[in-house]
């Protein structure tokens, strides 16, 4: 998970060959912030040069591959020039959260919700996914997390200390909600003042500042107000304010609800990169709907339906002992014609979820197999998947 | 904070102080004092262009309507400070802190509070100044003087006169006079003719003058130190009554009545509402100092010689003599110049200074809370607050049986069990209570007056300190006397006590509970 020095240049370097400059200026700057490399002020400022010209180039559709690709090469012949500092003991897989049969009940005008008793642990650089439907108790579970909440029953540690000190401990987690409070003068304003809070104050304060607004493309967006900008940037202005005060702990409730799936894709990006910063590495709790993004970015999932949590633990370990394997199939053919086609590959359950349909098929069937038998009936087929180990598979209502 | 009246230095300070000093980022008080100045400018500005009226009663009637647009401005900076000072709460945010930073917000609070208050006080100070430099010491005291010794030659109850059918150019037969009696057979009331045996001496400080003015009746009326200048230029009674007897011929009084008129002539503006009713206004269009002189002259004899017991003018009669002369009015206000002259200022009398201290104290306070809590359960705690204080009050008077004493001693123990909530919701410091807070909030708030109210509690309750003598006893009197000056005493240092410990012990500990509270887990 812990980038080291060479891996954090061969990255820029191959990203730079596939004109990935979105990434290559993005990994510059966690490189710089990671490796201190902010008193080198010449390769700082190419860093935020690379950055700003690649921003202010997409922002108008017409990329300059070749003066920003010049500039990348200068960029790693200086950093190329410095010495190799040593890789420092990485704190990654520290624990910072651990949660034993955590529970919560509370009524919510007529509504009693239950939240059943869920053990967890979050690690530093581990991205951590809350799923389930609308109503489950998703929320609850982020806010015990963030400590919002108290526990109806159950233990919780933070930062491996038996004892909570609240204030300590809730200076280290970042919480953001789903809609978060609106923000009261300009946005940079805000952003050095929970820098200084902090106790990042001076130079290193505008640094960090600059770094920020820099890694999430906020720069430009800096003396605007909360009100001028829209929900997708205030969600990045959210999290920028987090990363602010440097936590190692971050809980985010609908990252993803107001963005676009470009936008989407790039949060989750840079929130597994963020959380496994050689320098200030955390870990990262989030919940969400979008259930293939998430799966393909954390590492640990936590499903949730109806206050009960019906799987913890790692992503790749789910379903590790099903019974048979799922796919979701779209085209334009009924289940019945499916059924007809399909019914030499033995036990076949087929279920109609609304837009697509998941098949169930027994182990021996893997996702070459079944396609090879849908294009071979000339099938008219535009959507597949393999969900054999997703939790998609825990949305149906009949397995 | 109002962007477009900042300058660019101000925005830089803001800048550097965001970047470093967190608090004073937060705490703003360089808006406050840059905004003080430019008020204070205005202010003294206005100060020296509003029309200084020396008929006037009063400087603050000159005053007071720039005061109140003072005030208001003030109470709008003050909602914008507290706006910021809401929006930008370093607790909230679970940034670092001390646990002296509420004291020192308190500080910040006490100054910028007492600056907002300040706007006028230039204006205020600049007219009081200009006032009192009408005119210098000496010419004031010259103006008594002149008043003084020109009053012995003037007919100054010309009503009376005509009330009786009279006019200033009749020569009245004495023996019809002296037989004169109002409508209740009495002898008819001449003031004047008493003029002739008594000497009336007008003072600055003895003449009957009440300022109705809202500072001294809230504040206490000022002490007067006359400048030395003025006290060796102003003529005693003895002096008034020596200088009057060198006054032999006709030229010299009739000199004297002039300057007597000119002194009033500086203060006539204000006669206009008693015109046709005053002397003054006669003398101006009816009648010349030579009249009053031949009046003077006739009647002289005419009293001296057929009332030779007309009666003697007590304090009383001196000073309903004083209320119905003619220059009452200009006396009045010479004594705003003279208090302007040599009042202290009420802005700098104990009593405004203590309503000041108070006054920003407990706002202060209600901000500190207000910072520390949820709007909702700061709310529920100024409710809770009120309705306690209803509650023990009916409940003793429900008691009934020295209803004061069972107030005092249910206010105690509910405060005690306040107290005891507190306290115990400090240790447990696990998850957020709304009872734990709203009792801290109370127990906070009442904490820098208990000293005070335990002391009354004992005073009224126990008689501590209490002592009654029989004023025919004097030894016991004055035994009483030391036990009161002693109770005066501890209810000094009590206030002073309770204010210092509430500060120096009771904030920083607060400070740190209020910290630990606002991260606290809540229900819900």
């Amino acid at each position: 998970m812990f980038v080291s020095y060479n891996e954090y240049l061969t990255e820029i370097s191959n990203s730079l060959q596939h004109a990935d400059y979105s990434l290559a200026s993005r990994r510059m700057l966690d490189f710089l912030y990671d490796y201190n490399l902010d008193q080198h002020a010449e390769i700082k400022a190419l860093s935020f040069d690379i950055r700003n010209r690649y921003l202010q180039q997409s922002q108008n559709q017409e990329t300059d591959a070749n003066s920003l690709q010049q500039l990348c090469e200068q960029w790693l012949q200086k950093v190329n020039q410095l010495p190799i500092p040593m890789d420092k003991e990485s704190d990654l897989q520290h624990l910072v959260y651990h949660a034993e049969d955590l529970s919560k009940e509370y009524n919510s005008g007529s509504r009693h919700f239950k939240l059943h008793p869920v053990s967890l642990n979050i690690k530093l650089g581990e991205l951590t996914a809350v799923v389930g439907e609308n109503g489950n108790g998703k929320t609850t579970l982020l806010r015990l997390m963030a400590g919002e909440l108290a526990p109806t029953s159950g233990k919780a540690s933070y930062f491996g200390n038996k004892k909570n000190n609240w204030y300590e401990t809730k200076g280290k987690i970042a919480y953001i909600p789903q809609r978060p409070d609106r923000w009261y003068g300009t946005l940079i304003d805000n952003l050095h003042f929970f820098c200084t809070i902090k106790g990042i104050v001076g130079t290193e304060n505008e640094d960090h500042v600059n770094y920020i607004l820099h890694r999430l493309g906020l720069y430009q967006f800096r003396n605007l107000k909360w009100t001028e900008i829209s929900s997708g940037y205030r969600l990045r202005f959210e999290l920028a304010k987090a990363l602010m005060m440097r936590p190692r702990l971050l809980v985010l409730d609908e990252p993803l609800a107001n963005l676009d799936i470009n936008a989407q894709q790039l949060l989750l990006q840079d929130l597994k990169y963020l959380s496994q910063s050689s320098k200030h590495p955390m870990g990262v709790v989030l919940s969400s709907q979008q259930l293939h993004e998430l799966e393909r970015n954390c590492k640990n999932i936590v499903f949730i339906k109806q206050g009960k949590t019906i799987y913890s633990g790692e992503q790749q370990s789910f379903a590790a002992d099903r019974t048979h394997n799922a796919f979701e199939v779209g085209g334009n053919f009924s289940i019945a014609d499916l059924q007809n086609h399909l019914n030499t590959l033995g036990d076949i359950k087929i279920i109609d979820s609304g837009t697509v349909l998941i098949i169930n098929t027994p182990l021996s069937v893997d996702s070459v197999q079944l396609l090879k038998v849908i294009t071979a009936q000339n099938l008219p087929i535009n959507y597949f998947r393999d969900i054999s180990k997703s939790t998609r598979q825990l949305f149906q209502k009949d397995i | 904070m109002l962007k477009f009246l900042v300058p660019s230095f101000i925005k830089n300070i803001d800048k550097t102080l965001v970047l470093n000093y967190p608090f004073w980022y937060i705490v703003k008080l360089h808006y406050i004092l840059y905004f003080t100045i430019i008020f204070w400018m205005i202010s003294y500005g206005i100060g020296c262009l509003l029309p200084i009226d020396i008929s006037s009663y009063n400087p603050e009637n000159v005053t007071n309507t720039w005061t109140f647009v003072f005030a208001v401005l003030a109470i709008i900076l003050f909602c914008v400070w507290m706006y910021y000072l809401t929006i930008y709460n370093n607790e909230d945010r679970f940034g670092k802190f001390t646990m002296w930073d509420d004291v020192k917000l308190l500080a910040v609070l006490l100054i910028g509070i007492n600056l907002l208050m300040s706007f006028s006080y230039p204006m205020q100070i600049r007219v009081k100044s200009r006032l009192a430099n009408s005119f210098s010491d000496a010419e004031l005291a010259k103006q008594y003087n002149d008043l003084n010794l020109g009053h012995k030659y003037i007919n100054s109850d010309l009503t009376n006169y005509q009330y009786c059918g009279y006019n200033i150019h009749d020569v009245v037969a004495p023996e019809q006079l002296a037989k004169d009696t109002d409508e209740f057979g009495q002898q008819r009331y001449v003031y004047d003719l008493s003029k002739y045996k008594n000497f009336l001496h007008f003072s600055p400080e003895t003449i009957g003058h009440y300022d109705y003015s809202f500072s001294n009746f809230f504040f206490g009326f000022s002490e007067l130190s006359p400048s030395s200048e003025f006290k060796h230029s102003f003529y005693s009674e003895y002096k008034i009554e020596q200088e009057y007897s060198l006054y032999k011929t006709d030229e010299q009084k009739l000199n004297a009545i002039k300057k007597y008129f000119d002194v009033l002539k500086l203060y006539r503006n204000s006669y206009s509402f008693i015109m046709g009713q005053n002397m003054v206004s006669a003398s101006d269009y009816s009648y010349q100092p030579q009249d009053y002189l031949d009046n003077y002259n006739h009647y002289e004899k005419t009293c001296l010689t057929y009332f030779p017991n007309a009666f003697n003018l007590s304090a009383n009669d001196k000073q309903a003599e004083m209320n119905y002369l003619p220059f009452e009015d200009a006396t009045h206000n010479m004594v705003n110049i003279y208090q302007a002259k040599f009042s202290s200022i009420y802005l700098l009398k104990n009593s405004y200074l203590m309503f000041a201290f108070y006054f920003s104290f407990y706002v202060s306070i209600l901000i500190i809370l207000f910072r520390n809590n949820t709007w909702q359960h700061y709310i529920v705690s100024i409710v809770s607050f009120i309705l306690l204080g209803i509650i023990i009050g009916l409940s003793s008077l429900i008691i009934g049986y020295h209803s004061e004493n069972s107030f005092f001693s249910l206010a105690l123990l509910t405060w005690i069990a306040i107290g005891a909530i507190s306290i115990w919701y400090y240790f447990k410091n696990d998850k957020y209570r709304v009872v734990g807070a709203i009792a801290s909030n109370l127990f906070y708030f009442s904490l820098p007056l208990m000293p005070l109210l335990f002391c009354l509690y004992l005073h009224e309750t126990f008689d501590w300190l209490k002592c009654y003598a029989d004023y025919n006893d004097p030894v016991a009197s004055a035994q009483c006397e030391i036990i009161r000056m002693t109770y005066q005493d501890v209810i000094f240092w009590a206030q002073i006590g309770g204010i210092s410990s509430f500060i120096l012990i009771v904030m920083p500990f607060y400070k740190v509970f209020f910290a630990q509270q606002k991260a606290l887990p809540r229900e819900k």
